[in-house]
């Protein structure tokens, strides 16, 4: 093979270009890695997601959402109310179509409905009015809210490409080529809070389920939250304390709000870092050999069962009828409302 | 014959604290349309009102919630006390 230039990289590409190996891994793509490599292949590698999004992943952003412009809001100086309606106005807004004139639709659980969602905010805004927790303000003036962050592994992946010498890429480039590329880990902190003088990353999450020390023991281990503890640990100037997970329950008639810390020690982010090194080289098996093999132990409630299920010549029709592509993009930005 | 704007969302703003939570949702929504189509409107007093609905609701929640609790520390009530439904597949947990 004949190692030349590799083409320019796409700013908003989580692969190298021209080929299927992932160099930039946020928890979502790193957790569907993990969870089946035919999953990481249908919703990352090829960006299938089903046509209708799943109602708790639209209320949980719109949640978030709501709450970074009360948070943005109260770093400019506005009172509890007037923060919280600024938030509530946005929420209203950001749940209504107006080229269908109807709020949009939010379907398939009970609980999870537009009028418990602005329930839940205004009610988690009350609760935690008088938050011991502080936002961290950053050098730029804006609260340390929905926080993207970036940071080069000591991992790398070497990928093997073909450019076409008739495409648009630059002609230099054209042909047989490899590229060695460092792993980056990327994603967003919720937000950044100080407590007695130390620093966390906060997180929220929703769910119907009760919140007792069960809910909160299922994020250990956890992708996600082992993942931010190691940002929080890399991209801060001082070392955080762990995830401060502020928890919803979203019933029908009421949301409760709780409380729980995430401790990941020193041990404990080591041994994630060393997994995502054996992750990360299956990730480059996997794409050098163009195959994700199926881990049918993770079947269960999976978005792709159905499509799994028929036989293999078929899938991809299967697959044009009931998703859309739409590439997840794990270096897109926030924080800059 | 279509009705492009509701009888609620039609009514004056200073009825706002007569009004569901239901109804402030509807004329909220019939500003936002309109304010998409260039019209300004004011949307301050609707909004006050859906906070002071919904704490309403969390006041009466909470005294419920508490109701309850008190009854639960009865010896008879501690027999049939709910299991946690906690599930090891919360897929629905965002």
């Amino acid at each position: 093979m004949t190692d030349q230039t590799p083409p320019a990289y796409k700013s908003n590409s989580a692969f190298v270009p021209g080929t299927k190996m992932q160099f930039a891994f946020d928890s979502v793509s790193l957790g569907a890695l993990k969870t089946c490599p035919r999953f990481y292949e249908l919703a990352i590698v090829e960006g299938w997601e089903p046509r209708v999004r799943s109602v708790h992943l639209t209320f949980g952003i719109l949640l978030h959402s709501a709450r970074e412009r009360y948070y943005h809001a109260k770093a400019q100086g506005a009172n509890h109310d007037t923060a919280l309606k600024e938030g509530l106005s946005w929420l209203l807004q950001a749940t209504y179509d107006c080229d269908l004139r109807r709020p949009i639709s939010l379907e398939g659980e009970s609980t999870k409905t537009r009028l418990t969602l602005v329930r839940s905010f205004v009610w988690y805004c009350d609760h935690w009015r008088d938050d011991p927790l502080e936002t961290v303000q950053l050098d730029n003036g804006k609260p340390a809210v929905e926080l993207s962050f970036r940071f080069e592994t000591s991992y790398e992946v070497t990928a093997r490409g073909y450019n076409d010498p008739h495409s648009d890429d630059d002609p230099l480039s054209a042909g047989k080529y490899t590229i060695t590329q460092p792993v980056v880990l990327c994603g967003h902190l919720d937000r950044l809070a100080r407590f007695n003088g130390k620093l966390y990353v906060s997180d929220l999450k929703t769910t119907k389920h009760t919140l007792d020390q069960s809910y909160f023991l299922q994020f250990s281990p956890d992708n996600q939250m082992s993942l931010y503890s190691l940002a929080g640990q890399m991209v801060l100037s001082e070392p955080i304390e762990g995830i401060v997970l502020d928890a919803v329950q979203v019933a029908v008639t009421f949301s409760r709000f709780s409380r729980g810390i995430v401790p990941r020690s020193a041990d404990q982010l080591d041994e994630f870092y060393t997994s995502l090194g054996a992750y990360i080289a299956q990730a480059q098996a996997y794409a050098e050999a163009d195959f994700w093999p199926m881990n049918d132990k993770a079947c269960f409630r999976c978005q792709f069962r159905n499509i799994c299920a028929k036989p293999a010549a078929t899938r991809t029709e299967w697959l044009r009828a009931d998703f859309r592509r739409r590439m997840w993009d794990p270096l897109s930005t926030r924080g800059d409302i | 014959m279509t009705n492009e704007t509701s009888p609620v969302a039609a009514s004056p703003l200073r009825e706002a604290s007569a009004l569901s939570l239901d109804e402030l949702f509807a004329r909220f929504d019939a500003l936002t349309l309109a304010r998409a189509h260039g019209q300004g409107a004011e949307s301050e007093a609707l909004l006050s009102q859906m906070v002071e609905r919904l704490r309403e609701q969390a006041t009466k929640w909470n005294a419920d919630e508490a109701a309850g609790a008190k009854r639960a520390k009865s010896p008879s009530a501690a027999k049939r006390a709910p299991k946690s439904d906690f599930d090891a597949n919360m897929l629905d947990d965002i």
